[in-house]
This record gives C-alpha cells, sequence and structure tokens, in this order.
C-alpha cells in the first residue's frame, strides 16, 4: 500500500445561503485546488459526500469545471460520509489506482429536529415513530442520564462542553455561532431533550469543504505547504451489543482502536483533536471512547480544562459541531479541513503550537470512522 | 383467538396474553439470542429460524429522558416521558413512559401497560405500549 497524504484544504463558514450547493460545491472545490497547487486537469477522481441532496450531485457540481470523464463517486454515509469518502479515496491511491484525488462534502438543510431519514421504514419502525421514540436528541439525553447515573457527571459539565467549544468557536471565522456563551446561556437556553438544552444541540446549517489528497510519492510535485499524512484510518459500522443496540460507544472504541494500530500511536501522542460533539454528552462520552481518560472520567478531564486551546489535548478547537455547524454531507470534511490547519500552523488565535499528531472522529446512528493524521 | 389477541395498530410488537399485553420478542433457535422488536433474522448469528418470545412485563428502568421538542411523526402532547427498560431476559425496550417526574429513578422497577396513546389530527387514535412505575 503506498501512503496517501493531503495536499489541499479548503472550506466555507458553516451557515445558512441562498447559493445553490452546486455553485458553493464548485467554489470551494476550486479552492481546495488552489490551496494545493493542483489544477483540475490533474484530479484523477472525485468522491462527493452528502446527505440526500439529490441524484448524481458530485457530477453536477463539478460540471462547470469541465467535464472530463474522470470517475466522481457520490457517497452517502450520513454525517460520517465526507470522512467515508476520505478512507474510500486513500484506499484507491494506496492501491494505485488513483494518485491524486478530490474531495468534496457539500450539505443543505431544514431546521428542526433530525430523526432516521429512511426512506421506506419498516412498519415496525413506522409505529416507533409515531409513538415519539426515535430522535436524535432523546437518545443523547438518555445517554447522558445514564452517564450522570453512572460517573456522577454533571448538567454544569455537559453545559460547560458547550461552553468550551463556542469559545473556540468564536476564535474561528469559518464557524457557524462565532460568539461565546456563558454557562448561565447555556442551561438556560430551551429544553430539548432533558437534559439537553438548546445550545448543547449541534446546530442545522448548509456547508461546503473539499480537500486534495495524492499518493506520498509525488507529493513535492505540488503544493509549497507540508504535505498532511493520513497515518490511520479505520470505519466502523454498528456493533451488536445487546444491551447497546443503537448507542455511540462500541463502534466508537473499535474503530480508534484499529486507526491507533495501523497509525503506530495511541491517545498520549495526541496534540489535537476534531470528535464529534453532536450532543454536549458525546464529547464526554468520546474522551472516554477514544482513551483519552479512563471509562467514567470524561467530566473530570473537561473540569482539568485539559481540552481546551492551552490545555495539553485541545479538542475541537474550530468550535466542534457545536458551534461551527453539522452540515451533515460537509460536517466530516470540515473537522478534516481543520486538523490540516492546526498542523500545518495556519490556525489563528486558535493555533495548538507545535501540533504534529491529530486525530478526527466522525459518526452517524450506525457509522463512525477514526482518522489520524500527521505532519 | 381465545387465549391472545392482537393489539389493534400493534400487531407486529404487542399480544394480549391472560394475564395481560406482553410485546412480542424474538428469539433465535440457533444461538437462543432474544431480541425486540421480532425480526426475521438474528441479529447475533444471522440464523433464520426465529420463535415467537412472549417478554416479560416488568423490568428495571436503564435511563429516561423527558422530551420538550417534538421528533417527526409525534402528533401527541408534550413534554413526555420516554425511556428504555431493560427486562430480565436482558432485552431492552425503548418506550413511553407513564409517570410523574418526581418518580422516575434510575433502576426503579416499571410495568407494561397498552393503552391509547393520542388522537392525531385526522382523529386516529394511536394505541401503544408504556411503562409505568410498578
Amino acid at each position: 500500500m503506498r501512503n496517501a497524504v493531503i495536499l489541499g484544504a479548503a472550506m466555507k463558514r458553516f451557515g445558512r445561503y441562498q447559493q445553490s450547493i452546486l455553485d458553493l460545491g464548485a467554489e470551494c472545490s476550486l479552492n481546495a485546488l488552489k490551496d494545493a497547487g493542483v489544477e483540475w486537469k490533474d484530479i484523477n477522481a472525485a468522491y462527493c459526500s452528502h446527505v440526500l441532496m439529490g441524484v448524481t450531485v458530485g457530477q453536477f457540481i463539478l460540471m462547470p469545471l469541465g467535464p472530463r470523464g474522470i470517475p466522481i463517486f457520490n457517497v452517502d454515509n450520513g454525517c460520517a460520509g465526507g470522512t467515508t469518502a476520505m478512507i474510500l479515496a486513500r484506499q484507491a491511491i494506496g492501491a494505485g489506482i488513483y494518485d491524486i484525488v478530490l474531495i468534496v462534502g457539500v450539505q443543505k438543510m431544514g431546521k428542526g429536529v433530525l430523526g432516521p431519514e429512511i426512506l421506506d421504514l419498516p412498519e415496525t419502525d413506522k409505529i416507533q415513530r409515531k409513538m415519539g421514540l426515535l430522535s436524535l436528541p432523546s437518545k443523547y439525553a438518555m445517554i447522558a442520564r445514564r452517564h450522570m447515573e453512572e460517573c456522577g457527571t454533571t448538567v454544569e459539565q455537559l453545559a460547560q462542553v458547550s461552553v468550551k467549544n463556542h469559545k473556540h468557536g468564536a476564535l474561528n471565522p469559518y464557524s457557524q455561532h462565532q460568539r461565546e456563551f456563558t454557562l448561565e446561556e447555556v442551561l438556560g437556553s430551551r429544553m430539548i431533550s432533558d437534559p439537553l438544552t438548546l445550545y448543547q444541540c449541534a446546530p442545522t446549517g448548509d456547508g461546503v469543504a473539499a480537500l486534495v489528497l495524492c499518493a506520498e510519492e509525488i507529493a513535492q510535485k505540488y503544493s509549497g505547504k507540508p504535505p498532511i499524512k493520513m497515518a490511520g484510518a479505520a470505519l466502523c459500522s454498528q456493533v451488536y451489543v445487546p444491551d447497546d443496540p443503537t448507542g455511540i460507544d462500541a463502534f466508537t472504541i473499535k474503530a480508534a482502536h484499529e486507526a491507533y494500530e495501523m497509525a503506530g500511536c495511541g491517545p498520549e501522542d495526541l496534540d489535537v483533536v476534531e470528535l464529534h460533539d453532536c450532543f454536549s454528552i458525546a464529547e464526554i462520552c468520546h474522551y472516554e471512547n477514544l482513551g483519552m481518560c479512563p471509562k467514567g472520567e470524561g467530566g473530570r478531564l473537561l473540569d482539568e480544562g485539559a481540552t481546551e486551546v492551552g490545555g495539553h489535548i485541545p479538542v475541537n478547537t474550530s468550535g466542534g459541531l457545536l458551534s461551527r455547524g453539522d452540515p451533515t454531507g460537509a460536517t466530516g470534511v470540515g473537522q478534516v479541513v481543520e486538523i490540516v490547519w492546526q498542523l500545518r500552523g495556519e490556525a489563528g488565535r486558535r493555533q495548538v503550537s507545535d501540533a504534529k499528531v491529530g486525530l478526527t472522529h466522525n459518526l452517524t446512528g450506525l457509522v463512525c470512522s477514526v482518522q489520524i493524521l500527521t505532519r | 383467538m381465545s387465549k391472545t389477541e392482537e393489539v389493534k395498530g400493534l400487531f407486529l410488537l404487542v399480544r394480549h396474553g391472560e394475564e395481560g399485553p406482553y410485546l412480542i420478542g424474538g428469539k433465535c433457535t440457533s444461538c437462543q439470542a432474544v431480541f425486540f422488536p421480532k425480526q426475521s433474522i438474528c441479529p447475533r448469528c444471522t440464523g433464520q429460524s426465529i420463535e415467537e418470545s412472549p417478554l416479560s412485563r416488568k423490568g428495571k428502568l436503564y435511563t429516561y429522558t423527558e422530551i420538550y421538542q417534538k421528533p417527526p411523526d409525534y402528533d401527541g402532547p408534550s413534554p413526555y416521558f420516554i425511556g428504555r427498560v431493560v427486562l430480565p431476559e436482558g432485552v431492552f425496550i425503548l418506550a413511553q413512559l407513564k409517570a410523574a417526574r418526581e418518580d422516575l429513578r434510575i433502576n426503579r422497577d416499571m410495568e407494561l401497560v397498552v393503552e391509547p396513546i393520542y388522537r392525531d389530527e385526522g382523529g386516529a387514535e394511536l394505541v401503544g405500549y408504556r411503562f409505568k412505575p410498578a
């Protein structure tokens, strides 16, 4: 297997846009090519991540750049689609099929609570939906309630995740919210699903982000910027756990283990992490699942300030999903863009000093990916 | 249907037995895994010989939440409680809870009830299963 590196990265501030997703996607793709020092004619293949945005969206996005007959793959793996596309591209580069590829993640979203978006649900699921059992905030609220019972995690600690990530997001010009929230504001915002208040739930929004990946051996032909190595990557789907049929722990632990092993490193080696904080409690659980602290001590790690910029393992320097935003198909690509900027030393006021090893953790209901990126 | 009766609208999930309603679990005849809802393939071993397994009416509350913002397709009153109840056979059931806030705590004993939950905008009554403090 050849090694793959990230040559170029670009994104637009996540938020709400009038422009078509096709225009936004084309513009962002060109920005990633420019950042990489690569021309469209050099690209061997492209991967477009999106969630239910339409038929062959990737082809429509890249049409204005000039149709060249290259393979363009549309990837829908929920909020984990962006990193899924990268993992597919990494495999193809590794196998020698392509030398240089484009990844583009795009999404436009409506407002409100997301549920499972399967178009043809079985009857049993339809009844459960009608009974109001299937929604993401309630799933995470129940994870929170159990974590509080088992580990002594407090509502203040949950809210503090949001305070921390919004503090980071206020330093990031690409963040959707871009403002700080006090603990009182977070706790006092509208209750969505007890104990999770509105500002502990990632906002919906629109977004685009793009990357250029290539084989390590040809990277020096292009950009003057340091290539970022894709040292480890793993994608896991749901693991059969009878007592946790839709949980978030088992497949994260599995994916992290596989990615660390591939990269030959462990959680103690990480300098910066972008993890999937779709709800405040998720960040605390994933500190534990990614091995950053023992099980049950996620709240303590947060209280120590370890995961703030300036702490020993800053998490979600971009603002995370809570502040930067979570436009599903673009979310994972956006996480990687942040880690690329951090490892290049381009992260401005939220820069982690001398960051060498970064991790992205990206999930959706039944899929989880973990990647280790190094400079 | 002398001994058991399917509950209208819930025929895939609930039956009414002599001692009251019960949830219809699936049991794999190969690996003995028990699951809910019943499905035609065993999620543990892919076995396709699945028999119907009446589940216990009582269990313990594993976790819960009070939902303020209604999810898609739910037309009932809010806020309302949902939770996960673990049954003695090790099966976790996601269900509405019929209880006052102060009566809910993790690990307390709960029992199954089947009853109308709400009428939707078209006037159709939704019968569902819930757990209440035992």
